[in-house]
């Protein structure tokens, strides 16, 4: 049963996308039934995914293991461990919301759905993936759709910062294009996104190749690989280097992360929720699963980097979102703000802070997919993310208005939501170690909370423009479903947040003793654990 | 690979003739009609034909199949034998496939001289599958000499560009001058079977049984090289293919791009006969070296190309990198894997050829300053490039990423060095792809773009749709081509891991039947 639901939630996206391309683009209403009942398929299989994982077991589980060639080690291999089966769970929480978030949208539609769908099914299989081959090929599945999706459903961006652009399209024809770092087209984001994430994909699949290579037994299983390979020297700093920043470009760390807002203020609102929500944590989680899984005394020596470059992520997104006057420009370097928060936790390898860093992925895809969420609604009644000349929308649109106070503190931690305990248990377990990050995330927050609290000013209280009589709140039930979806998963985990941690802790407890070599690693194979 | 089946019915021959002796009896046609239903007739006749091949194929063998001999010239040892195995087999549909997608291609986009232009498409056709089948070298030739002729008319005659007169007499000029130094190969090759057993032979399979002292292999091995690198066009001999692919007609370029013939004689000839010359370090260092510049190369200019077509032939350049990368790399998962990026070119370098066709049907030429916003004009010859485009670059779930994927593996077993440097061409090539894309397709619509652009016709959906297919088909679902390659390419790594003299040896207790179990050497 468990097995099955796993391979419900990552093929019921797919095969919805294979039905949608049968089903004719008049029948609008069709299609979105089709997308919605996949997506909801995905949701409950996920459900049950993560609610029947067992924190006494431990290890990998709910696995499926269908062998593909066995000449070069590669099989079809899944499972979830407690750090997969939320991540799983958080996925098709957000396709499902993105879909319902989408529900407006009347230009080709169906094309929108089957890209929507092929997105977050290759999310969710690089969740899953327990061969490095299945884990690149789903990870670069879910790269390209958002090249579409940014370039044909996205929108321009009016400034920059107030940086505009306006030689951007003449530029176009130029090389210089390539490395024009001001444009503001969607088509631009949508290539620079695109390239930037393959750039990374292909350092990481380097990694990916050399330890296949390097490795005693040739294989793609990252079972077998945690147990046998064994690296050492310079080659151990360069696998483990061109894993940790392929990976982290998406996650994204701070050199890295250029791409990202421009992505973000791009997109569709539903694809900048996957985007941020989970896409981003796919870099996370990949360098936890091959770099911590497979080379665990290399992490130790360097993993100290993230958490001096985490220190750039929290302080330089905070401030950029500070003054940036884009509403999804604040939510991008936000995310990318927050994503310093992981690396942090992840730095400190101790058990509470890892533990925390993977609730903080599932608790910051639930607040920055609201975001982006009220962010898209009130894009397509106003026309506009431009913050100052937005103001007093709380008397038109009363509901979005107290949402959007709830995703604000969802995202800055309030006591009450899942928020607040992933960011406790990063900031108490890596106080010993780096004491200096720890001061500046928590300043961080305190940021944080002044960047959202001034856009949620700005956009929801002071004086109506007459311009903006005319917009409405989220009135029917499609509109409300997903934001009450979301921010019901946030606090309902952060009251009961009890299941969520053994789970996590389950998985964390035996990864941190191998990096701190307190214990070997505990065989476990397709067939299950061992004695 | 030397024993052989036989099938009790001469389907190769009938395979290679047919489209020779349909050209014959378009000659004879006089309606323009029907001159090309009977042209697109004997085509599809001639893709069942191969189909009936590839079925009865026996896979994970090494084995010469479907075996025909005769003699055709005793004195000189040179016969008429033609077989196919597991190296060869691929490349004969992929052929009758393509001929079939020019002539649906040509229905209505050639207009002038339509007899003598499906006479010649026939012609080349004969010439191609001849090249792919022949066992003798000497026959292996004749048809590569033979293929020439029809190439050098096509593009004179029908091609688009301006110069195509100076581009066919190039393209014409450096494949003979390479042949010549390969002829000569051949000759020696001949030469020491006579020294050995006193009789001439051109015979592949003859010439497998005598070895070739070492010395010789190295000379006849750059030789061969010389004539397989410029039909290829390995880097640095590639000048004549821009000219070539752009002056001549579509269906030139999808034939010169989409069928690899220099590549596949290195695995045909080169490995085979001259195992110690194939492996020898400094072959195998110059060889990679010339792979790695041709891949890094091709794609760095292909981004600033803001012609499609010349676009596609840089990126083509590229893609032969990437072949020859795997063939070097000398191990299992790299040959196999540049077999079948051979195979997948065919389907999406000669899939694009076809799309910068329709695009330039319709609106004269590629340039990139001649599109812009064509997404809202041609919606689903923007979505058939874009799926294309993507398999040229080897999205996961189409066939590019499968080939790209086995050829990177072979290349980090052989050196990790050599692995760095040709996974960066992947970045390359989503570089001009993506950007290309994004001017031409995406964006507003562009001020040189025709006020009315018709979106694919029935027949050209047909072309994009049947490439699709097959695009997603070996992506998806690889193995039934891996396993038909399978047994040629172990026996090729068996033959070079063994060196001759001992291949021989065991090739000769294998005859006698008291070989041991033979024991497969997968890693």
């Amino acid at each position: 049963m468990g097995s099955f639901s796993l391979l419900a939630t990552l093929f019921a996206p797919f095969f919805g996308a294979v039905a949608l391309i049968f089903v004719p683009n008049r029948e609008a209403l069709m299609v979105r039934m089709v997308a919605a009942s996949s997506a909801g398929i995905a949701l409950l299989a996920s459900l049950y995914v993560f609610m029947s994982y067992d924190p006494n077991v431990g290890g990998f589980q709910m696995i499926t293991h269908w062998p593909w060639s066995e000449e070069l080690g590669i099989a079809f291999y899944i499972g979830v461990d407690g750090i997969g089966a939320p991540l799983v769970f958080a996925s098709s929480i957000l396709l499902f919301s993105g879909i319902f978030i989408s529900w407006h949208i009347k230009d080709r539609t169906k094309e929108f759905y089957i890209f929507l769908l092929i997105l977050a099914a290759a999310t969710i299989g690089v969740f899953m993936s327990l061969d490095l081959f299945f884990l690149y090929f789903f990870y670069e599945m879910s790269v390209l759709p958002m090249y579409l999706l940014l370039g044909v459903w996205g929108s321009h961006t009016k400034g920059y910062l107030g940086m505009t652009d306006p030689e951007g399209v003449k530029l176009r024809d130029s090389v210089r294009f390539l490395f024009n770092f001001g444009a503001n087209s969607k088509e631009y984001a949508a290539m620079k996104l695109t390239l930037f994430l393959s750039a990374g994909a292909v350092f990481a699949l380097m990694g990916i190749l050399l330890i296949y290579h390097f490795s005693p037994v040739h294989t793609f299983d990252i079972l077998v690989l945690r147990e046998q390979a064994k690296f050492d020297g310079m080659l151990a700093d360069i696998i483990w280097l061109l894993i940790f920043f392929g990976f982290a470009s998406i996650a994204p760390i701070w050199p890295l992360h250029s791409w990202s807002p421009v992505g973000h203020a791009a997109a569709p609102a539903a694809t900048s929720m996957l985007h941020a929500g989970v896409l981003m944590k796919l870099g996370h989680f990949s360098i936890i699963r091959v770099a911590f899984e497979i080379m665990p005394e290399t992490t130790q020596k360097l993993m100290p980097i993230a958490a001096v470059l985490c220190i750039f992520s929290i302080v330089y997104g905070g401030l950029v979102s500070y003054f940036a006057k884009d509403t999804k420009y604040v939510i991008g370097y936000s995310s990318s703000s927050h994503m310093g928060y992981i690396f942090l936790g992840m730095a400190a390898l101790d058990y509470i802070s890892l533990t925390g860093a993977v609730i903080y992925m599932f608790a910051h895809a639930m607040a920055t997919g609201m975001l982006f969420a009220m962010a898209g609604w009130v894009y397509d009644q106003t026309h506009t993310r431009d913050i100052p000349s937005l103001g007093g929308l709380a008397q038109k649109m009363p509901f979005l208005a107290g949402a959007f106070i709830v995703a604000c503190m969802a995202s800055v931690g309030m006591p009450g939501t899942i928020n607040f305990i992933a960011e406790v248990m990063i900031i108490v377990g890596s106080w010993d170690k780096y004491p200096i990050q720890v001061i500046v995330a928590v300043l961080g927050i305190v940021l944080t909370l002044a960047y959202l609290f001034r856009m949620m000013r700005g956009l929801f209280y002071g004086k109506l423009s007459p311009e903006y009589a005319h917009v409405s709140d989220t009135k029917d039930w499609v509109d409300r479903f997903p934001l009450l979806i979301m921010i019901t998963t946030s606090i309902f985990f952060g009251i009961f947040p009890m299941h969520f941690y053994h789970v996590v802790r389950s998985t964390v407890e035996p990864m941190i003793d191998r990096i701190i070599q307190v214990a070997p690693v505990i065989t476990q194979n397709a067939q299950g654990i061992l004695p | 690979m030397l024993e052989e089946l036989q099938f009790g019915f001469p389907l190769l021959s009938v395979m290679i003739f047919l489209p020779l002796i349909g050209a014959i009896i378009l000659w004879m046609q006089k309606d323009p009609d029907l001159l090309k239903k009977s042209a697109l007739g004997i085509a599809v006749f001639e893709l069942a034909l191969s189909v009936l091949l590839l079925l009865r194929f026996v896979p994970e063998s090494a084995a010469m199949q479907f075996s025909e001999r005769m003699n055709w010239i005793p004195p000189l040892g040179i016969s008429y034998h033609v077989a196919v195995d597991g190296i060869s087999i691929l490349f004969v549909g992929l052929t009758a496939f393509l001929t079939v997608m020019i002539i649906l291609y040509s229905w209505d986009s050639v207009s002038e001289k339509l007899k003598p232009y499906f006479m010649s498409i026939l012609a080349l056709e004969t010439t191609i599958i001849g090249i792919f089948v022949s066992i003798d070298l000497i026959l292996f030739f004749v048809f590569w000499e033979l293929m020439l002729i029809p190439s050098y008319f096509l593009i004179k005659l029908w091609g688009v560009g301006e110069e195509k007169e100076y581009a066919a007499l190039k393209y014409v000029l450096y494949t003979l001058l390479g042949s010549v130094f390969m002829l000569v190969g051949f000759a020696l090759l001949s030469l020491n079977y006579h020294a050995v057993n006193q009789a001439y032979s051109f015979d592949l399979l003859d010439l497998l049984m005598v070895p070739v002292p070492v010395g010789q292999q190295i000379l006849i091995f750059w030789l061969i090289f010389m004539g397989l690198a410029f039909k290829a066009p390995v880097f640095p001999f590639h000048t004549w293919l821009p000219d070539a692919l752009v002056q001549g007609p579509i269906g030139m370029s999808v034939i010169l791009a989409g069928v690899k013939l220099g590549t596949y004689g290195f695995l045909r000839f080169s490995f085979p006969l001259l195992p110690e010359a194939s492996k020898d370090g400094t072959v195998v260092t110059i060889v990679m070296i010339l792979g790695l510049v041709a891949i890094v190369y091709g794609a760095v200019i292909a981004i600033i190309q803001v012609d499609f077509r010349r676009l596609l032939v840089f990126s083509s350049i590229s893609h032969i990198g990437f072949v020859v990368i795997g063939l070097f790399a000398m191990n299992f998962q790299g040959i196999q894997g540049s077999l079948l990026q051979m195979i997948n070119l065919g389907f999406t370098t000669a899939g694009l050829f076809f799309l910068a066709g329709f695009l330039y049907d319709r609106t004269g030429n590629t340039l990139v300053d001649h599109g812009g916003g064509l997404a809202s004009k041609m919606p689903l010859f923007a979505t058939f490039l874009l799926i294309i485009g993507l398999a040229s670059i080897g999205l996961p779930g189409t066939n590019g990423f499968i080939g790209e994927f086995l050829v990177l593996l072979g290349a980090f077993q052989s050196h990790w060095f050599y692995g760095l440097v040709a996974v960066s061409g992947v970045i390359f090539a989503a570089a001009y792809f993506l950007w290309y894309y994004e001017r031409a397709i995406f964006g507003p619509l562009g001020e040189k773009v025709p006020a009315v652009l018709h979106d694919l016709t029935k027949r050209e959906k047909i072309i994009a749709v049947s490439f699709c297919v097959m695009i997603f088909w070996i992506g998806l679902y690889p193995s039934p081509f891996l396993n038909m390659i399978n047994g040629s390419v172990q026996a090729v790594i068996d033959r070079l891991e063994r060196g001759s003299v001992a291949s021989i040896e065991f090739d000769k207790r294998l005859a006698m039947d008291v070989a041991p179990k033979r024991i497969l050497t997968n890693k």
